[in-house]
């Protein structure tokens, strides 16, 4: 069991005068730091606002991949944050209600978990994906724009309407997602759960062509392996739902 | 029960936050002594992150499964509720982590024994808590026990020692008694030195010492070795690095403004 004790006793004491000033430049070399400062920034953030901002590009926003493919990796994101969050959990292949006590305010995770409580049998990943993802797709969106990050256009074409874009309206959050993934799968130190599920999960819809092109793909393949590996039991069984979904999406011919 | 029990993925995630939260969700709800080593690595990782305000609900919350599973004076018990202390200091929530670092301190010296090895790294963390916090005159007593305390228990060269003594310099520079604070510093990098210990003390020891030398007025020397403590983290962490940068600003400071040209 580590000691955290033991941890303030190695780093802070030592590093006390140098450390706890630093970046302050007026403070006096003996004068005491203040308090660590916490930014939650991006780490709250949902983990299919990330699938869909990494899935569209920030300058034209058009979508870097299909749309059903696309809606397949929010379902499969908005369920992995709620079986992190405790209130979901999978068996045989199917989703189960653990916790429905709907987060305050937060009206994605709260639809997800009613449409999920007003069933009377449970149903598999891939039901839910195919159900959920046209809906989180509106949801996220809306969100995104609710925020500032993202504007949404319409497009239509000759023959009907085209997916809506979303260009960036401030760059740095729209891009953060795909840039701190980038640098996780760079640096596999760094990587988190949800940047481990993220990135498994555009693993499994073959879109990691959306991720920066220097990125060693040979790598970050051995480096998804590791991280589907390494998945707890619960995002483990969702992923291969999500797998199961990917497989009907690429099936289906759209008319 | 060590760290490595949980989130231990065998290859490049092992250490990451990945394996730690991974190992957190896969044995969340067990209360068991593996799910409490996984809830507390996690914890630790986010500490060491500085996302300390995140570690605090898993903290809490380890506390009350060990004290419920484990018992109020098992091992692992003290060893979650130090943490939980240490992260309120690290927040500077003092009317929190001092009570709290008190209280596991008095547990681990019933429970362990006064002198035992997690005694005295509760005793530090509360003496480094107490500078924080402003409570000089408390540091510096408690800080010298702890020395005292180790120079007898480890040894004169083990780094427990070297740190505690490093704390204790702090906290003497920082009550006024600069050359003190010279001296063991002076002392503690010597035996660093000469006997080798943790490889980032070395650094810390110097540019404390430096530090100190030039409250002291003593800016030659000062200057001479924040000259050198520059170099060293330029070449170890980069030029860009904020360690760096506040190494850097205070070679300047302690230069003093450029009088320009004759």
């Amino acid at each position: 069991m580590f000691d955290c004790a033991r941890f303030a006793n190695a780093i802070r004491p030592n590093r006390a005068v140098a450390y706890e000033s630093t970046g302050t430049g007026a403070r006096g070399p003996l004068e005491r730091g203040g308090p660590a400062e916490h930014n939650p920034g991006m780490d709250q953030e949902r983990l299919a606002a990330r699938v869909f901002l990494i899935a569209h590009d920030e300058f034209t926003g058009k979508p870097r991949m299909s749309h059903d493919l696309l809606c397949c990796g929010l379902a499969g994101a908005q369920l992995a944050d709620l079986v992190i969050a405790g209130h979901l959990t999978t068996s045989n292949g199917r989703i189960l209600l653990t916790d429905a006590e709907v987060p305050r305010a937060d009206t994605i995770a709260g639809y997800v978990l009613t449409a999920i409580g007003e069933q009377k049998a449970s149903h598999t990943v891939r039901t839910w994906t195919g159900h959920l993802g046209e809906a989180l797709f509106e949801l996220v969106g809306r969100e995104l724009v609710d925020h500032g990050i993202v504007r949404r256009e319409p497009v239509r074409g000759l023959l009907g309407r085209r997916p809506d874009r979303f260009p960036a309206v401030d760059l740095l959050r729209a891009a953060a997602p795909r840039i701190r993934l980038e640098h996780m799968l760079r640096t596999p130190r760094d990587l988190d759960l949800a940047g481990g599920v993220v990135a498994a999960l555009l693993w499994a819809l073959g879109t990691d062509a959306v991720l920066d092109p220097t990125i060693d793909r040979v790598e970050a393949r051995r480096l998804v392996d590791e991280v589907r590996d390494g998945l707890p039991p619960d995002l483990s069984r969702l992923l291969a739902g999500i797998v199961a979904s990917v497989s009907a999406v690429s099936l289906t011919v759209r008319r | 029960m060590t760290q490595d029990d949980a989130g231990s993925t065998g290859g490049r995630l092992d250490g990451s936050l990945f394996a730690a939260e991974s190992a957190e969700l896969a044995t969340r709800g067990a209360a068991t002594r593996s799910s409490l080593a996984a809830l507390n690595s996690l914890a630790v990782e986010l500490c060491a992150r500085e996302r300390v305000e995140e570690a605090l609900p898993l903290l809490d919350r380890a506390v009350d499964t060990a004290r419920r599973v484990l018992g109020p004076r098992d091992p692992d018990t003290l060893v979650v509720g130090g943490n939980r202390a240490v992260a309120h200091a690290m927040l500077g929530r003092w009317a929190d982590a001092l009570p709290l670092l008190r209280a596991n301190l008095a547990e681990r010296a019933a429970a362990l024994g006064d002198t035992h090895r997690a005694t005295l790294d509760a005793r530090d963390a509360l003496a480094v808590t107490l500078r924080l916090a402003g409570n000089l005159r408390d540091a510096v007593t408690t800080h010298r026990l702890v020395v005292a305390q180790r120079l007898r228990e480890l040894g004169p060269a083990h780094p427990d020692t070297l740190t505690s003594r490093a704390g204790l310099a702090v906290a003497e520079a920082e009550a006024g008694h600069v050359e003190i604070a010279v001296e063991i510093l002076d002392d503690a990098l010597a035996l660093s030195a000469t006997r080798g210990g943790p490889p980032e003390l070395g650094p810390v020891l110097r540019l404390n010492l430096a530090l100190c030398l030039a409250a002291a007025g003593r800016r030659d020397p000062a200057l001479e070795l924040l000259t050198a403590v520059l170099a060293d983290h330029e070449a170890r962490l980069g030029h860009n690095d904020p360690e760096t940068a506040f190494v850097r600003h205070e070679l300047a400071r302690v230069r003093g403004p450029d009088p320009g040209p004759a």
